[in-house]
């Protein structure tokens, strides 16, 4: 076991971890929040995207005992004052089918606009392609996004 | 399983020289993670990513210097070398590019990694350390297999340097089943100088042979040559040829072979033409 602090939507958490075990295992099995879905665990799918200090990475593949130190932001860190600009845009755009890729696919979209506000629809493009999506076919999702930019 | 996170250099070597072969050197855990998912209870897990003196990545005095934690997303996005920016942006997906490192790609040594033929075609050293002390080994040298390399149980890949190509012509190229995150089939790396005539063209290659390498066959037909579609067609006809020597004809030889030729035309053009 390790012990790892780190902020988690803004809030301090000090727990202890296993030596393999992913921030994807912790955030969903030991600290509750299951927005971050679990999909391919292998790092192609992208539904276990989540923000750690300011970038997109794959929760499945990062180790529990790295986010030491670090700021990590969910989906559950976007809507405590009601839906986020990118949740809401989701939502009038259609952009939400079987919904198990919205929360990887929205955590991708909010690190590139927190980067760059102003986003071509190219960089948006590149910035969802690590994110599967096998209802919508990503129109509305890039709509969504430009939306918001 | 036991997890070690170390935040200094040598506090790493001391480590790996107590661990030996049972520490798990982690970096920026993309290969790793899943590679240690039912693995003996054995193991620790070395993590190495918060050790500063290691994320360094320089461009001094006609050198190019990259810590081997420097990541995919950095080093596409710096001007360290075109090359190895543009062999970088293609791996993975954004989320990879933004935990994979440099070092982790070499070290794995897996025969389709993406930044290896670049720094193999920019002559990349390799600085070996271990408490006991420091060497320097060539990239190609380092290479021993698929997933095979030079590294002993007590060392850690601590930086990796190169004459910085200035001038040089460079392209990168790579065949993937779609676009986005996607695994190399092939890829192709080219650096040269273009003074009327190709000078010390350096063409490396990844998954056509069981590790990137160069290919001096196809070198010789460029060198002193005048760039164009003819000599570019010679030098993909001999990849191919050099293709079939180093893994023999398999299942998937009949679409390789010309498409290692067109490729190996296409990055030649991608470099040379314009």
């Amino acid at each position: 076991m390790a012990s790892v602090s780190f902020m988690l939507n803004g809030e301090p958490v000090a727990i202890e971890v296993r030596a393999e075990q992913t921030l994807l295992d912790v955030l969903r099995n030991v600290i509750g929040m299951t927005g971050t879905k679990a999909g391919c665990k292998v790092g192609e799918c992208g539904a276990c995207t989540v923000i750690v200090d300011g970038e997109a990475v794959l929760s499945c593949l990062y180790l529990a005992g790295k986010v030491e130190g670090r700021s990590v932001e969910t989906i559950e860190g976007l809507s405590r004052d009601g839906l986020h600009p990118l949740q809401a845009a989701f939502l009038e755009e259609d952009a939400v089918a079987c919904g198990f890729c919205t929360p990887g696919m929205i955590m991708s979209a909010k690190a590139l606009l927190d980067a760059n506000p102003r986003p071509s629809d190219e960089e948006i493009k590149v910035a969802i392609s690590g994110n599967l999506c096998r209802c919508t076919g990503y129109v509305p999702i890039v709509n969504a996004i430009r939306k918001v930019r | 399983m036991r997890y070690l996170r170390v935040t200094s250099l040598p506090e790493a070597l001391e480590a790996k020289a107590r661990l030996g072969r049972s520490g798990l050197v982690h970096a920026g855990g993309t290969d790793l993670v899943p590679m240690i998912r039912g693995l003996d209870q054995g193991s620790t897990i070395l993590d190495i990513s918060a050790v500063a003196d290691l994320a360094y990545l320089e461009k001094a005095g006609g050198k190019v210097r990259i810590g081997p934690l420097v990541t995919h997303a950095r080093l596409a996005g710096s001007r360290a070398a075109d090359v190895l920016a543009d062999a970088a942006a293609s791996v993975g997906s954004p989320q990879i590019r933004a935990m994979g490192t440099v070092g982790g790609n070499v070290c794995n040594a897996s025969p389709c990694a993406d930044v290896v033929p670049a720094l193999v075609a920019c002559g990349a050293v390799l600085e070996i350390r271990s408490a006991a002390g420091e060497r320097k080994v060539a990239i190609e040298d380092f290479l021993k297999g698929p997933y095979l390399t030079d590294l002993r149980d007590d060392e850690i890949l601590a930086g990796i340097e190169m004459r910085d190509p200035v001038g040089a012509r460079t392209a990168f190229l790579k065949l993937g089943r779609r676009n986005a995150c996607s695994i190399s089939r092939m890829n192709f790396a080219v650096v040269g100088w273009l003074d009327g005539t190709l000078r010390d063209v350096r063409v490396a290659a990844g998954s056509v042979a069981p590790t990137a390498r160069r290919f001096p066959e196809v070198e010789g037909i460029l060198e002193g040559q005048v760039p164009g579609r003819e000599v570019f067609d010679e030098a993909g006809r001999a990849m191919s040829r050099c293709m079939i020597a180093a893994a023999g004809r398999r299942w998937s030889t009949p679409y390789k072979e010309p498409v290692a030729a067109a490729l190996t035309r296409r990055v030649l053009e991608g470099a040379f033409d314009g």
